[in-house]
This record gives structure tokens, C-alpha cells and sequence, in this order.
């Protein structure tokens, strides 16, 4: 390896210390090599970036340029491995149909 | 501290996301504000369930430390399989930029021997000075 080479920047966008501030949350947890925290925010780029590209993809199927929730909620609900974020993106409903539900409840009450 | 106060403190900054989105996206897509508040809220998300995994891992190994390992058995656990080739890919990019860093930083580590070693190197130096110096106060004249 030439050492004069010029050394890149890091490749990490997202920032070291928030990232390990949210693994801290875990109860469970001790601790996390520097190497492990770097792969963590790396991977959570790659998430992002795949996320985004395929809820861009619904809205040009519908030709708008403008994301909406209701795009990444239909991302949620098409993939498996997405299932963790069921609750985090849940699936909006028509306030109309809502208040249906809810009368409909409270008649049978 | 309520569950609410911590997910309003754990965010990650809009503008280094809108990087990332950025890097992929072209220019003529724009988010709605619930949209990119929700895009951040499932980042979060992620790290934590893949942060979890990992300790899992981690402890099923009766490991204290998580390591990359861990994190990358996660991520395929976790079912993102087309992730690993690009982080392993990355990961060992780390680990060059990390061993030149230190090769610059510090001499020390590059010599290649242990602290211990170091020390002991540095007592025979002293030694061999004091050595010096009380010859040079017995030189006959």
C-alpha cells in the first residue's frame, strides 16, 4: 500500500455519535466496536437510499414527483423484511371511513 | 423519561438524510413533511432493530463487545441480503482508511511492537544515557 496515497474521506454521511446514542437505548446493550457502529450507519445509508428509490418508484407509476407517506407506507406492506416498520408507517385511513368504524362500534355497544 | 421524549430526542439531522436521498434520487422528486418525517422516524427504526439483532448475536456468542460480525450475520438474519456485499465492501475500505490513519498518526503502533515492548525499549534507552553520563563523570582527565 503506498502510503503517500491520498487518504478518502469517510464514507459515512450519517453522524457516529447520534448513531450511538440510538443503539445505547437498548437495554440489553453493552457495548460496540468502532467497526460495528461504521457498518451499522452503513447500512442504514443502504436502507435510506433503497427505501427512498422504491417509494419513488410508486409515485412516478402515478406520475407525481411529490413522495407521500402513502408511498412508503405501500414500500411497508410489499416487502417482508420491512414488517419491523408496521407501526413506525401504519397504513392511513379515509376519516370517513373511520367515523363508519367508529359508529359502527358504538351502535353495537 | 417518557417513551415520548425519547423517540422526540432520537432523530437524525434532516439535511444529512436529504444527502443521502440526494445521492440516489433525482433532483425533480421532493418529499411531502410527513413523508420525510416519517422516512427519519424508520431510519431510527432501523438502526435500532438492526442494533438489537446485532446484540443478540452478540450474546448468543457470550460476547460483551458487538462486533462487525455480528452486525453483518444481523443484517442477513434481518433478511437484507443485498446490503452485504456493499457493507463488506465498505467495511474493508474502513479498515485500510483506519490502518493508514494510524500509520500516519502514530509511529508508535507502527513499529509493531507492544506497549510492553515499547517501555522496555525506552528503560534500555534511559539506561544506556545514565550509562553515558556517569562515564563521562568518571573520564579521567
Amino acid at each position: 500500500m503506498d502510503s503517500e496515497k491520498e487518504i478518502p474521506e469517510s464514507t459515512l454521511t450519517l453522524p457516529i455519535s447520534r448513531i450511538k446514542k440510538i443503539i445505547k437505548m437498548d437495554s440489553d446493550h453493552v457495548s460496540c466496536s468502532d467497526s460495528a457502529t461504521y457498518l451499522l450507519g452503513v447500512s442504514t445509508e443502504l436502507f435510506v437510499k433503497s427505501f427512498v428509490e422504491v417509494a419513488s418508484g410508486n409515485a412516478k407509476i402515478e406520475n407525481r414527483k411529490k413522495i407521500t407517506y402513502q408511498d412508503f407506507s405501500k414500500v411497508v406492506r410489499t416487502f417482508d423484511n420491512l414488517a419491523f416498520l408496521n407501526d413506525t408507517v401504519p397504513p392511513t385511513i379515509k376519516v370517513r371511513d373511520l367515523i363508519e368504524t367508529e359508529t359502527a362500534k358504538a351502535n353495537q355497544a | 423519561m417518557s417513551e415520548f421524549t425519547q423517540t422526540e430526542e432520537l432523530s437524525l439531522p434532516k439535511a444529512t438524510v436529504q444527502k443521502i436521498i440526494s445521492e440516489i434520487l433525482p433532483s425533480e422528486f421532493s418529499f411531502t413533511k410527513d413523508a420525510r418525517e416519517s422516512l427519519i422516524d424508520c431510519c431510527v427504526e432501523f438502526i435500532m432493530i438492526l442494533s438489537s439483532e446485532s446484540n443478540e448475536i452478540a450474546e448468543k456468542e457470550l460476547k460483551k463487545t458487538i462486533s462487525s460480525d455480528h452486525v453483518l450475520k444481523a443484517v442477513e438474519d434481518l433478511g437484507f441480503l443485498e446490503y452485504l456485499n456493499p457493507i463488506r465492501k465498505l467495511l474493508e475500505e474502513h479498515k485500510e482508511l483506519t490502518k493508514s490513519k494510524d500509520k500516519r498518526n502514530n509511529k508508535f503502533q507502527n513499529s509493531g511492537l507492544t506497549e510492553e515492548e515499547l517501555l522496555k525499549q525506552q528503560e534500555e534507552l534511559f539506561r544506556a544515557s545514565r550509562n553515558r553520563l556517569q562515564q563521562n563523570q568518571h573520564k579521567p582527565e
